[in-house]
């Protein structure tokens, strides 16, 4: 199959996945129809935090300080002005904050942004707590949108084909080259005539934009919200260890991630309430341990060793183990 | 000859250290200059400055009378600076063809699709890595990551090429082997600032070599000459009856 055929191939199995998908609401009751929707907006947050993350191993837990600006945006400005401009305005103001925190930290690096992006997700809730607190006088807002929730799960559907779509650009452009070449090692990079501060604040800002939209377009499900729901840190730690089990630098891998643990953590909640943080932090330690590059490389990586065994076996050519796993990518290690 | 590459009056401090104490020099089109000194001279930080990865406390770098002082890696990069590193940096976790690949996409003539890749291709011969575009950067051996990295150096396009101790761990088949390569890029019109404690390799390749003690110059001029200057050698060597 000729390149072009085979993009032509992807796409088209894209659409046909993608209308199977939209059409789940016809079929799956009130419950199935509420899994798809949290499955999808983990979905679109891991596979968005992967854009800016996976590539250059720069672990960002501001994911939920998006989230909620996005939620708290349709929660004061629902009732003023029609729904398109509401999700429009939502991704404008999580674009401006996600600039404007690009260009304060993206000069940080390895634990220091991570301990940043995480103190500046608490940050923004405890400013929204007080702002509500002492001016509006209130702590929780209500949105009261004419909004099902299969009009909210074909909403993250769309953002998430977007998202994808976004990730498969970048995977074959030259900035998807470079967002590599930054991970591995940002001075090369500059050297090599990247500039460094630009790419990555702009892939920050695309990525924090999208998970802005996530949140802006989850909220109406809510019905009331307040700051400790959608500020919730949490939904950060989620995103994170999904993008990390599948694979945060393979288009597929934190979908892959996202949708078995969003299905877990279902169950334990339901079925075990009061140890569900426990089993949480259990589950963390060893995925971390287990698989601490991700489902995709793990399986690569068995694939290519059963096909080096299956060489020594039989007299084939003989290969070099190095060459055979060529696409297994380093540790996205939390160290970065 | 014109001046390719003006250095004035450069100097970097760090806190109460002055590592490069008003270094002046200048490179001509295709000239070949060896930078020498022990270790802590400035050597590096001279290569650091002109490549832009520090900003020098005072003085300018000008590249065809462009004024590249203080400018960002990846301008002066652009602009025609190309580098390699002491320590060898291949990106690990990306192919050999994309480690070259990269500067191309980002160089002067920002290069995608199939000519990036004929031309990525075409550098990888150039030093001797051809046929090994798929491999991983990593499963190089030392010499061939040091030909990988020239390699990359090259694809940005480089009027001036700074080699830092490129020559270093090399035996001394692959260092004749480097010496040719590094040869016959005067032909190409490059000129090239060498970094080198390998002093056959100096002898070979520059004609002229500047000498650094703490930060400063303290000879500058045809090699031979400048190897048997007894200040040079005491920089080296310490005094006798010290």
């Amino acid at each position: 199959m000729t390149p072009r055929a085979r993009v032509a191939a992807g796409v088209a199995l894209a659409v046909v996945v993608l209308c199977l998908l939209a059409a789940a609401p016809f079929v799956l009751g009130d419950y199935g129809l509420g899994l798809m929707v949290g499955m999808a907006s983990f979905a679109v947050l891991a596979s968005a935090w992967s854009l800016f993350s996976g590539p250059t191993r720069y672990i960002s837990l501001a994911t939920v300080a998006f989230f909620g600006v996005g939620a708290y945006s349709v929660a004061v400005l629902a009732e003023k002005i029609p729904y398109p401009l509401v999700l429009l305005s939502a991704a404008g103001i999580g674009l401006a904050l996600a600039l404007l925190v690009g260009l304060a930290t993206l000069r940080l690096a390895g634990v220091y942004f991570v301990i940043f992006s995480f103190g500046l997700a608490e940050l923004v809730r405890e400013l929204v707590t007080w702002f509500e607190v002492n001016v509006t006088g209130t702590l929780g807002r209500y949105i009261f949108l004419p909004l099902e929730a299969r009009h909210i799960y074909w909403q993250l559907l769309g953002l998430l084909a977007i998202t994808l779509a976004i990730g498969c650009w970048i995977g074959r452009s030259r900035i998807g080259l470079a967002l590599r070449a930054i991970g591995d090692d940002e001075m090369v990079a500059a050297h090599s005539g990247i500039a460094i501060a630009r790419t990555k604040v702009a892939l920050f800002a695309l990525s924090a934009t999208l998970i802005t939209l996530v949140g802006a377009v989850q909220s109406p499900r809510w019905v009331y919200i307040e700051p400790n729901m959608v500020f919730n840190p949490t939904i950060s730690f989620l995103t994170v260890i999904m993008a990390l089990l599948g694979g945060p630098t393979r288009l597929f891998g934190p979908l892959l991630g996202a949708v078995p643990l969003f299905l877990l953590f279902e169950w334990l909640s339901a079925n075990f309430p009061n140890h569900y943080p426990i089993l949480l932090g259990a589950l963390f330690i060893t995925l971390a341990f287990v698989l601490p590059r991700g489902v995709l490389a793990f399986a690569e990586e068995r694939l290519a060793a059963a096909r080096a065994r299956r060489g020594a076996a039989a007299p084939a050519p003989p290969r070099p183990a190095v060459a055979a796993a060529p696409a297994a990518a380093p540790a996205p290690g939390v160290e970065r | 000859m014109s001046a390719l590459l003006e250095v004035r009056g450069l100097t970097r401090r760090f806190g109460g250290l002055v590592a490069v104490d008003g270094l002046s020099f200048s490179l001509a089109e295709r000239e070949t200059v060896g930078l020498l000194g022990p270790n802590g001279s400035g050597k590096s930080t001279v290569m650091n400055l002109v490549s832009g990865a520090l900003s020098p406390s005072a003085g300018s770098v000008r590249l065809r009378g462009l004024d590249i002082t203080g400018a960002s890696p990846d301008r002066v990069a652009r602009a025609g600076v190309g580098r390699t590193f002491q320590l060898v940096r291949v990106l690990s976790s990306l192919s050999v063809l994309d480690n070259v690949r990269l500067a191309l996409a980002f160089g002067p003539d920002r290069l995608w699709g199939a000519e990036c890749d004929r031309r990525a291709r075409h550098h990888l011969d150039e030093v001797g890595l051809g046929g090994r575009g798929g491999e991983r950067a990593t499963a190089l051996t030392y010499i061939d990551q040091k030909r990988l990295e020239l390699a990359r150096a090259l694809a940005g396009k480089p009027s001036v090429l700074l080699l830092d101790e490129w020559f270093a761990g090399l035996n001394p088949t692959e260092l004749a082997l480097a010496t040719r390569l590094i040869g016959s890029l005067r032909e190409r019109g490059i000129a090239i600032l060498l970094v080198e404690h390998i002093i056959e390799a100096v002898r070979e390749l520059c004609p002229r070599c500047i000498v650094l003690a703490a930060g400063r110059r303290i000879a500058d001029g045809p090699t031979d000459e400048v190897l048997a200057e007894p200040e040079v050698l005491r920089s080296y060597l310490g005094d006798a009856d010290a």
